[in-house]
């Protein structure tokens, strides 16, 4: 079923801000300006941060795989507490079920955006002529990126928010 | 602040307000008025582009390409998170914390069913009894776990030869969805057994057993239910057909080689029929220990 991004962003509104903060997150660590910051609009995209750019290839990458790490994180806690309750006792309780549609929205938007992936792209090109391994990594990293966000559309980045949110606590309990 | 003049009309103006258009400077108005190409802001670099802050003939550092005044670039480089994102991330914390300590009865549930599954393995009813009864408070809004709780208690307190309650607890064990009816019935008949034998209807004791060897010949202790009937009916009423019937019956269920335990059942109805006593199993076992055995019997 095909619903429109910018309605899918408004059910799972949660998610778009905590990437815009997990990128944020980032350049405050890495101490990189922040010029500006949208965390949710009713818009394409619906979130942004424009940040000032840096040699430092380490910093890039953290930046643009910030949301990757600090949403699939929140996605497995927020999720955990939940999944007990509903799926191994069948327990149907509000709470709970507020906790995996924001543990499922913040984990749908995990993967870091195409705009994100160029960003890194470009950088990796420069740091790989400095033999940077991880720059190296950031390559097929980049290609994930695209499958990725193109996939969205058969919606892979639900069904990641429910591995990681209801499939690890499944391989767990 | 620096200006500029405009190259079309020759006015002065401040830098940052004038455009370069097809490598001329333009003012606003001659950029608007002119066909030549895309008309692009000139930035003064004495002007901070966010506070707007004059540096006089000083440039001012760059920030992505934009001259920055060092309170702005400080703003910049430290920006704060907005107010409702710190209290949304406050509260996204103690919704996370309040449903793992709200739902740590399912973890505890969890991991009681954990152990139960061993206690069950090890055959420690007590253990199982104990588990069930501590899920099902945890979780009284799931039915099973109550029906479970039942189960268990009702099979301990039939190992412990207190049947009228275990046929209570069977009895609310029954028609629930998750355990099979067959099995429920069987644990019925024999709780209800065990009260007919505890309250001495040993003719009810008999219908019943007979009831359950008809519906499981091929169940060694259902016929050896039958023999301690008979023995029981002929301890009372010494016919010595019962008798017969007792043997019979102990030899049939015998046949069907159902191991060690059988022979202690064999035991007891044997000394029934040897001493026309009915005791229960927990006070034959008090009595005899190291088990009966005709032969000392008849020493002297």
């Amino acid at each position: 079923m095909i619903i429109p991004g910018f309605l899918v962003s408004i059910a799972t509104f949660p998610g778009v801000i905590t990437h815009e903060v997990a990128h944020m997150l980032f350049c405050k660590w890495r101490k990189i300006a922040v010029l500006d910051v949208c965390f949710f609009r009713f818009g394409n995209p619906a979130g942004y941060v424009v940040h000032e750019q840096t040699d430092d290839f380490m910093t890039s990458f953290l930046i643009s795989i910030g949301p990757f790490i600090v949403n699939s994180l929140l996605c497995i806690i927020i999720c955990f507490p939940a999944y007990l309750p509903v799926r191994f006792f069948g327990v149907e309780d509000p709470l709970s079920y507020f906790l995996l549609w924001l543990g499922l929205s913040i984990g749908m938007h995990a993967f870091p955006s195409n705009q994100d992936a160029s960003n890194l792209y470009k950088q990796a090109k420069i740091a790989v002529r400095t033999g940077n391994p991880l720059a190296l990594v950031s390559f097929p990293l980049v290609l994930l990126i695209y499958i990725a966000n193109i996939s969205s559309i058969v919606w892979a980045d639900l069904a990641y928010g429910i591995a990681l949110g209801i499939g690890l606590p499944a391989l767990l309990f | 602040m620096r200006h500029c003049v405009c190259e079309e009309c020759g006015q002065s103006v401040p830098m940052n307000k004038s455009f370069s258009v097809e490598g001329r400077n333009l003012c606003g108005e001659c950029a608007d008025a002119s066909f030549a190409g895309i008309p692009n802001n000139n930035i003064d670099t004495t002007i901070c582009f966010k506070c707007g802050a004059d540096a006089g003939d000083q440039d001012l550092p760059l920030m992505a390409s934009l001259p920055v005044c060092g309170v702005c670039e400080e703003f910049f480089r430290n920006r704060p998170f907005p107010l409702w994102v710190k209290a949304a991330s406050f509260a996204l914390a103690v919704i996370v914390v309040f449903a793992l300590v709200w739902n740590s009865r399912f973890i505890l549930a969890y991991t009681e069913l954990r152990q139960m599954e061993t206690a069950i393995a090890d055959a420690d009813l007590k253990k199982v009894e104990s588990l069930i009864t501590s899920v099902a408070n945890r979780i009284p809004e799931k039915l099973v776990f109550k029906t479970m709780m039942n189960y268990w208690h009702g099979i301990a307190l039939l190992r412990d030869d207190r049947c009228q309650e275990a046929l209570s607890c069977f009895k609310m064990c029954k028609n629930s969805p998750d355990l099979p009816p067959k099995e429920i019935d069987s644990l019925i008949k024999n709780a209800a057994l065990g009260v007919a034998f505890n309250d001495g209807n040993y003719d009810e004791f008999l219908r019943l057993s007979l009831d359950m060897a008809k519906a499981s010949p091929r169940d060694a202790f259902a016929l050896g239910s039958v023999a301690s009937a008979y023995a029981c009916k002929y301890a009372k009423e010494d016919n010595e057909e019962y008798r017969q019937k007792s043997l019979e019956f102990l030899e049939k269920a015998n046949a069907l080689n159902p191991g060690p335990e059988f022979d202690e059942f064999k035991m007891r109805v044997h000394h029934r029929l040897f001493t026309h006593e009915i005791v229960t199993a927990n006070e034959f076992w008090k009595k005899f220990p190291n088990g009966w055995y005709p032969e000392k019997e008849r020493q002297p």
